[in-house]
């Protein structure tokens, strides 16, 4: 199971503690190319990092300029594979001739296999499935994917990425020190988000640690995912060694609605 | 200069009619499922036959939102719905999911593919990625700024739609669940709440992360410079005066450009029209750079609505002169108010007398939908617009 997990890093003194849990397979958000994650890493710091299995985390929705720099960066890059939001990205490596791992995550979307098994089709090694789907859905899917797919696991769950600097101009309309994360309370549900931006935009993610523990009994799954992002990493530890309490599972077991009334 | 196309909403057959008269050369809208505005009325399959028949006999276009993110169950019936839509021979389907484009390419559909503005396209990478699926065409990000959108129209040469006008998503669109965890609701299947809408707080204060909406009228003539095929105004549930009133300025300012007769005075006068009819102020957002504290809202819905729109005409009679009106907002003798619509030009004219449907003489005009008659010398036309006179086109020109 410990190999099965893909883990994101905040800080490199932290892989050495995960491998003494089993875990051999990591993610670190590039620099320049990631947002809502607090660490970000350059390709040289990437390059240097000694273990194989090594995958970088593209998940911005990337304009012109950003694909122009990014085809001198991926033929620098020493890794496994990237994890990407933008379909643009696929397209790019593949012109490339790079002979890499591509794992599509666009956060949100990849919640039905038919798409999933379309993607994959094009020649996608696997996709992030939805997190916002129920573990039937999800199980559905695992049972029909044509390559085996990445589920996320644990960490908190990204509720939406902005390309505006939402806690900047926040700070500024109010003449405050600005915050960075902030955490927001919607006032009626009084649900709460944990907010995060960096130059590239804003992210903000449902303010309570998900545990997908239910979904790691399931087949076809090439990683789990755990985005340590913001979490202690004793945490992350507990998570990871099957001592993980909090049961608080997002979706997983609650459907959403989207039709108010029958027409 | 290519030919350009202004894109309306349509929110029901009322609406698109309305698109239409006021100049939209093609509209787009929902059907009663696989739409992203999943409450709003949306249209039947036999209003989406009678649309499409409707705008092939205008000369225009019609084009269907089948634009949710699907899940597993989703799926049943969508082969069928696109049979049927290919059928009755829509021109395209807006989507943004595969599996929709997938299936439309092995059904071997007549329709054309656009990619929705869900797909968050801001590089010519992933444009050439969907081109190569089949997609003509691409609506891109409402975050596409100036210099991507000329580039991603040089490097792939696909038809490009961009919104020029309404409402904004705090977030891109589609990459946004708060409404999933604040009511339960799907955004990306239809039923966003709109919750970037709602109020926050921290440190106790309250704020909201709401946009401001979006206004191109400055930046038309440069879009289509830039090779942007498609203009397109957002507002499905909107109402018919706001449909008239942004169709009709829109129309007029494309037109003038094509015929180089636009003036920045009628710009200005165009701008002050359209931030009247709306309900939130407006800014040209992510177009020239990335927006701060001025293309958002933070306290407060800001929400003024005004009863600028009196009336519609229901019908005219050129030798008694006499228009007959039905009233929207409230109204009354000694009022200064404008008609206008598609064949008339702005019309000034102060109320001077009410006939109600009782033949009696009133001064005021109170109850919405009431039928009243007004003697008007200047030649109006059925569904021409009546709205109190707030701005002075002449003082403009």
């Amino acid at each position: 199971m410990q190999n099965k997990f893909l883990v994101s890093i905040n800080n490199l003194d932290d892989i050495e503690i995960y491998k003494k849990v089993g875990v051999t397979t990591f993610l670190f958000p590039l620099e320049g190319y990631a947002v809502g994650y607090p660490s970000i890493f350059s390709v040289f710091d990437i390059n240097k990092i000694k273990e194989e299995n090594k995958y970088v985390l593209i998940n911005r929705i990337l304009d012109c300029d950003d694909i122009d720099k990014l085809k001198e960066l991926l033929l620098k890059l020493k890794v496994k594979g990237i994890v990407f939001e933008d379909i643009g990205v696929f397209n790019l490596v593949k012109k490339l001739k790079l002979d890499i791992d591509l794992i599509y995550f666009p956060n949100h979307f990849n919640t039905n296999y038919q798409s999933i098994n379309a993607f994959l089709d094009k020649g996608l090694t696997s996709a992030v499935v939805s997190n916002e789907i129920t573990k039937k859905e999800i199980e559905d899917i695992t049972k029909n994917v044509i390559k085996p797919v990445v589920l996320q696991v644990f960490g908190y769950n990204m509720a939406m990425y902005s390309r505006r600097l939402l806690l900047d101009n926040y700070a500024k309309v109010y003449n405050l020190e600005k915050k960075n994360p902030l955490v927001i309370t919607e006032s009626v549900s009084k649900h709460e988000f944990l907010v995060f931006e960096n130059n590239y935009g804003t992210v903000s993610y449902d303010n309570h640690i998900f545990n997908g523990e239910s979904l790691l009994e399931l087949d076809n799954v090439l990683y789990f995912m755990v985005n340590t992002s913001f979490i202690p990493i004793d945490t992350v530890i507990k998570f990871l060694t099957n001592s993980y309490q909090d049961e608080y599972s997002g979706f997983l077991d609650r459907e959403t609605i989207f039709k108010l009334r029958d027409e | 200069m290519e030919r350009v196309e202004l894109l309306a909403p349509a929110g029901d057959l009322e609406r698109l009619n309305v698109a239409f008269a006021y100049g939209a050369d093609a509209v787009y809208f929902g059907g009663q499922d696989y739409s992203l505005r999943a409450n709003a009325h949306n249209f039947n399959l036999e209003d989406i036959k009678n649309a499409t028949i409707l705008a092939h006999k205008l000369g225009k276009r019609v084009y269907v939102t089948v634009n949710i993110v699907f899940h597993n169950k989703d799926l049943k019936g969508l082969k069928e719905y696109l049979k049927y839509l290919d059928k009755i021979g829509i021109d395209a389907i807006i989507c943004s999911d595969i599996v929709v484009i997938e299936l439309a390419n092995k059904l071997k559909v007549s329709f054309e593919l656009h990619l929705s503005t869900q797909a968050s396209t801001l590089n010519y990478e992933q444009a050439l990625f969907y081109k190569n699926l089949g997609v003509t065409r691409i609506v891109l990000a409402r975050e596409a700024n100036r210099k991507d959108i000329k580039r991603i129209k040089e490097e792939t040469g696909l038809e490009l739609e961009c919104f020029v006008h309404g409402a904004m998503c705090t977030s891109f669109s589609g990459k946004c669940v708060l409404s999933n965890y604040v009511t339960n609701r799907d955004s990306n299947r239809g039923g966003c709440a709109q919750v970037c809408r709602f109020i926050f707080d921290t440190d106790s204060k309250e704020f909201t992360m709401m946009s401001k909406d979006l206004n191109m009228i400055r930046h038309i003539k440069d879009m289509m410079d830039i090779g942007v095929n498609s203009f397109k105004v957002e507002g499905r549930m909107r109402s018919i005066y706001y449909i008239a009133t942004v169709i009709h300025t829109y129309r007029k300012i494309i037109d003038k450009i094509g015929n180089n007769t636009l003036t920045q005075a009628y710009a200005s006068y165009c701008l002050d029209i359209l931030n009247r009819v709306a309900n939130r102020e407006s800014a040209p957002q992510f177009y020239e750079s990335i927006p701060g504290v001025e293309g958002e809202y933070f306290l407060g819905r800001n929400e003024i609505t005004n009863k600028d729109f009196l009336g519609v005409v229901l019908d005219y009679n050129s030798k008694t002169k006499i228009a007959k009106i039905e009233q929207r907002n409230y109204f009354k003798v000694g009022d200064k108010v404008e008609f206008f619509g598609p064949n008339t030009e702005e019309v000034e004219y102060t109320v001077k007398e009410i006939i109600n449907e009782n033949n009696e003489v009133i001064e005021v005009s109170r109850h919405p939908q009431e039928i009243v008659y007004l003697k008007v010398d200047s030649k109006l036309c059925k569904g021409d617009m009546m709205r109190l006179k707030v701005f002075d086109k002449n003082e403009y020109l």
